[in-house]
């Protein structure tokens, strides 16, 4: 069963992502701030993380950044689903090699799950 | 004027002419003598009369010889009428007296004696009129000499008011240009931005104060050599050499350059400067330029405000539009348990409810990024008709929903054009989604490429409601909405067509419409062949229907 890291510091929406991936049949991880995330990444190696932008304690960004001097962490698959829509930031983690950014309200939670599937098939392959 | 006073009148000019009119023809003196003799002589033709002598040869020399020439035709006339009664008497005496040889003789050389005083007189008075003809002209010319000198006086005389006029006029003229030079010295000094000009070689040859402080010029620059002044850094932290200075590419390329740079001042602040440099061209030859600084610290700090402000709003808004959005969908998934129907629709409400809310946030965070000129242009080679495509692809749902049918026509060789696709179909998406909301069921929607001239012309048409013609000067216009569409579709929000005008003319192309109510509408908007240049903005813009 591939795991999922959530790090979200919006509950209702840790919540609704949760649900809806572990109904999908994903062992879910759970982070609700930047710290917490990069250590449970660290420490649980999932298969994939999704990751929010602006985080309590440490942003995404430079969560980022310390999870790619990491060496599991230099290729573990990412994707940004932030609400932060402007283009400085998109190239930001796109330079940091995320496999997508994902604006949440563009974004069906059904489409982020067909995504997350995308992604995780990938890597398999 | 008073000026005038000091010059000396053409009267005592005149005056100054010598006293010609005092030397008269024979004096009292004359006058006396004239009538002794005028006397002795009628003494003599009385004598003649009665003696029949000689003496008139006498009286006649003594005429000529002592008679004022004036008197003599005076006093002649008299001695001829006295000669004329002596001869006369004489004649008779004759008729009366025997003929004698001397008688004879006497009255002959009487007769010769008369006629030869008349012709003398005759020569005398000639030669009077003469001289005094001669005088006239004299007099004549003198006055000429005279009123020629007086045109000269009065010439000089005018010369000199002019003169004094003049040098007036200079004067105040000198006095007008110092106060404006000092004004526009006040101006120069106390303008907001930081000005200064230097020569064809660059050397400094005016700067005001604000130029100085906010380079830090402690020392006088002028005569010196101005980007050796100071130290500019680029926006990326390099120094910027000689060669790269505003004024230096200003004087170079003749033409005006407009570039912000870093500049690091001795408290370690850095401070970001706007410096427009401008050369300055008399006729057509650069002589010089002039450079305008301005301190944009301030601009580029509230802009960076607004950038975080739209950043956290829309954070702020989106996310909880993205938990209402996600338990929605999850809801009608049955994620927690199947639903009703009725409970299925309330759900679909709030799930169409939240996505006009996301769309109108998106709306306004897009034309707040317009509006701030931040948006981020990147054209790349694009097919309109194959864009027009993918959109109506995305819209098919929407065309099914209310039968209306899609007619897509290009005409044949249009080139691929540089433009922002994803800006573009934000133009089409917003015109097509009109068209559909404000057609009836069963209308016809049609796209219509073209190239006219050097333009790329996009026509979109519909056979739907129209705008009411004394509301389509407003169609443009931020939030709103014509009543007869706010009746039909409560669904929008008045800023699609305020943004996608801002976006065709962002991209170098405008954008105009026809309507009737109740026929339809039909909008044009035109972009370049030649494409749009990129641009570097901050933002890109968010999907919006609206």
């Amino acid at each position: 069963m591939k795991t999922i890291l959530i790090i979200e510091d919006e509950r209702p929406l840790l919540t609704a992502l949760s649900s809806k991936l572990s109904n999908a049949g994903f062992s879910i991880l759970q982070a609700t701030d930047g710290e917490t995330g990069l250590s449970t990444a660290l420490e649980k190696h999932p298969d994939l993380i999704l990751l929010d932008i602006v985080l309590p304690k440490m942003d995404g960004l430079t969560m980022l950044d310390m999870l790619r001097r990491d060496d599991w962490g230099k290729t573990a698959p990412i994707i940004v689903l932030t609400n932060l829509s402007d283009a400085a930031r998109f190239e930001e983690s796109m330079r940091k090699n995320v496999f997508d950014y994902l604006i949440k309200t563009d974004w069906k939670i059904e489409d982020v799950v067909i995504k997350v599937k995308e992604k995780l098939q990938l890597h398999d392959a | 004027m008073e000026v005038q006073k000091e010059v000396p009148t053409p009267n005592s000019l005149i005056s100054a002419k010598p006293a010609l009119n005092n030397k008269r023809v024979g004096s009292k003196g004359m006058k006396i003598i004239n009538s002794v003799i005028f006397s002795i002589a009628l003494g003599m033709a009385a004598s003649f009369f009665v003696t029949g002598g000689y003496i008139w040869i006498f009286v006649f020399v003594a005429c000529v010889f002592f008679l004022s020439s004036e008197d003599v035709m005076n006093w002649t006339l008299l001695l001829v009428v006295a000669l004329f009664i002596s001869v006369g008497l004489h004649s008779l005496g004759l008729l009366l007296l025997p003929y004698s040889p001397e008688t004879i003789f006497n009255f002959f050389l009487s007769l010769l004696i008369f006629i030869g005083s008349m012709l003398f007189f005759q020569h005398k008075k000639e030669k009077q009129e003469k001289l005094l003809k001669g005088k006239v002209e004299y007099l004549r010319n003198e006055s000429v000499v005279e009123g020629f000198l007086q045109k000269r006086a009065l010439e000089l005389e005018r010369t000199k008011i002019a003169m004094t006029r003049m040098t007036k006029d200079v004067l105040e003229e000198r006095d007008r240009l110092e106060k404006e030079k000092a004004k526009a010295t006040a101006i120069l000094q106390s303008m907001g931005e930081g000005l200064f000009a230097t020569s064809l070689d660059g050397n400094v040859i005016l700067i005001n104060s604000v130029a100085k402080e906010l380079l830090e010029l402690k020392e006088d620059v002028l005569g010196k050599l101005i980007h050796k002044a100071y130290v500019l850094y680029d926006e990326d932290g390099n120094v910027v050499p000689d060669e790269k200075q505003p004024i230096n590419i200003a004087l170079k390329t003749a033409g005006e350059i407009n570039n912000t740079y870093v500049f690091i001042r001795r408290d370690g602040k850095k401070i970001s400067l706007n410096i427009t440099a401008t050369p300055i061209k008399q006729r057509s030859q650069v002589i010089g330029a002039i450079g305008v600084i301005r301190d944009i610290t301030k601009e580029r700090e509230v802009d960076r405000m607004k950038t975080e402000f739209i950043s956290l709003a829309s954070h702020q808004l989106r996310t909880p539009l993205s938990a209402i959005k996600w338990f929605t969908e999850m809801l009608i998934a049955g994620d927690a348990g199947a639903l009703n129907q009725e409970q299925s629709d309330f759900a679909k409400n709030i799930g169409d409810s939240t996505e006009r809310m996301i769309d109108l946030v998106n709306s306004l965070l897009n034309i707040s990024r317009i509006e701030s000129g931040r948006i981020i242009i990147n054209p790349e080679p694009t097919d309109l008709k194959k864009l027009v495509e993918s959109i109506a692809t995305e819209l098919r749902v929407k065309f099914n929903q209310k039968k209306q049918v899609f007619v897509l026509s290009a005409h044949d060789g249009l080139p691929k054009i540089n433009i922002d696709p994803r800006l573009i179909t934000q133009v089409y998406l917003n015109l097509l989604t009109n068209a559909i909301k404000y057609s009836p069921e069963g209308g016809e929607i049609t796209v219509i490429i073209s190239r006219k001239n050097e333009e790329i012309i996009s026509q979109v048409s519909d056979n739907g409601y129209g705008i009411p013609k004394d509301q389509q000067g407003k169609v443009f216009k931020k939030f709103f909405r014509a009543e007869n569409a706010v009746k039909m579709e409560t669904d929008g929000t008045g800023l699609g067509l305020y943004l996608i005008k801002a976006i065709v003319e962002s991209s170098k192309g405008k954008i105009w419409f026809e309507s009737e109510e109740g026929k339809g509408t039909t909008f044009w908007f035109s972009l370049p062949v030649a494409g749009v240049t990129p641009k570097k903005g901050e933002v890109t813009l968010d999907s919006s229907s609206s």
